[in-house]
């Protein structure tokens, strides 16, 4: 859930926020909550609706992804991966890489926004992302398929170069 | 055998692996052959390994206790809902309220004392104003009917009878200054000036 926030707000504290929020709502509300869904798909519904709600209401203040990343790289939030890896150099490509997406979703409307966070960061299903958009299969892989262009056309310089590298 | 634009949008479908097999087989003999398309796959494999690698954060450590303290703040607040409700709506008005409550205060310093005087902004009640202008009014009527018109400033006084049986006639002086203000009482006067008296009984 604060990954999720995280990666629509782009903002650590605030993902942190907003996942306290989803659960306190959860629990509020926990008395209308029906097993039509997986209650894990109610709690994302809550968090990307307080997410673009939250965006809303803070559209000039909001830090973009690139400038998170950079903040928090400041106050040593990020995940160190460094000493998991036997390879340096490639953790720094990761590093870059990893930049170079969060600013390709980040430029993303929210429309293509939600869904390819929901699908390809969080990894769930088509038909559950639906369910947490309240939109019908066809359209969340539409606009999953339109999001993942943007971003491959995006990442393209950097992709080939490893590509080459590694072929 | 596929063509380019048959394969581009099956792509990422291929790259998810949710093609049948005959399918997936077709697109993956284009692969083989057309490097433009091979291109493009190697993009969107690394796209989708990139989109699923993204940073992730933990919760902070205390996210649970933070909640269960949301919550509680919460529900306590809650307890409190109607005062809550009054308080919100307080806060909203606060300017008006301010201004009403300043307004107030100041009409009721008005009234108490009266802002009167030259060039002050004149603030009476009309009340209290007739009231002023009444007791002028009688002020005036009791020295025009009992000062000024019945009650000379010289009065000839008869105290009494001399040898000759002539009364005996004295002058006493009534001016203003002995007479009482509003209210007047002819009990004030009455010790000063003595009606003339025609019964001899008492001598």
């Amino acid at each position: 859930m604060v990954n999720v926030a995280y990666q629509m707000t782009g903002d650590s504290e605030l993902a942190q926020d907003i996942a306290q929020e989803t659960f306190y709502r959860a629990y509020r509300s926990a008395a209308t909550y029906k097993q039509i869904a997986k209650f894990s798909t109610w709690l994302y519904t809550i968090a990307i609706n307080l997410c673009r709600n939250e965006l809303r209401r803070r559209k000039h203040k909001f830090y973009s992804l690139e400038e998170m990343a950079e903040r928090d790289e400041e106050s040593s939030v990020r995940i160190d991966i460094e000493d998991k890896s036997a390879r340096p150099d490639r953790d720094v490509e990761q590093n870059e890489l990893g930049r170079l997406i969060m600013k390709a979703i980040d430029t993303l409307p929210e429309k293509f926004k939600q869904p390819i966070v929901l699908r390809d960061v969080q990894g769930l299903s088509y038909e559950e992302t639906g369910r947490i958009l309240n939109l019908p299969e066809g359209t969340v892989k539409s606009r999953i398929n339109r999001a993942r262009q943007r971003v491959k056309e995006i990442l393209r310089p950097f992709v080939d170069e490893t590509s080459i590298e590694e072929n | 055998m596929l063509k380019c634009d048959s394969v581009n949008e099956l792509l990422w479908a291929y790259c998810e692996g949710s093609l049948d097999s005959e399918t997936a087989a077709r697109v993956k003999q284009h692969l083989s052959a057309c490097e433009a398309c091979a291109c493009e796959h190697r993009a969107a494999l690394a796209t989708l390994q990139g989109l699923g690698s993204v940073e992730q954060i933990e919760p902070a450590d205390d996210f649970l206790g933070k909640v269960w303290q949301k919550i509680d703040e919460r529900e306590a607040a809650r307890g409190f809902l109607g005062l809550g409700i009054v308080w919100a709506w307080l806060r909203a008005n606060r300017t008006a309220l301010a201004a009403g409550s300043l307004a107030f205060l100041i009409a009721l310093v008005g009234v108490r004392y009266g802002l009167k005087g030259d060039g002050a902004p004149q603030m009476e009640i009309a009340g209290e104003k007739d009231a002023g202008a009444a007791r002028m009014r009688a002020d005036e009527d009791y020295r025009d009917d009992y000062i000024l018109r019945d009650i000379p400033e010289t009065t000839p006084v008869v105290s009494g009878f001399d040898a000759g049986g002539q009364d005996t006639i004295e002058t006493r002086f009534i001016t203003r200054d002995v007479v009482p203000p509003v209210p007047y009482s002819n009990d004030y006067i009455q010790p000063v000036v003595q009606p003339v008296s025609d019964d001899d009984s008492a001598f």
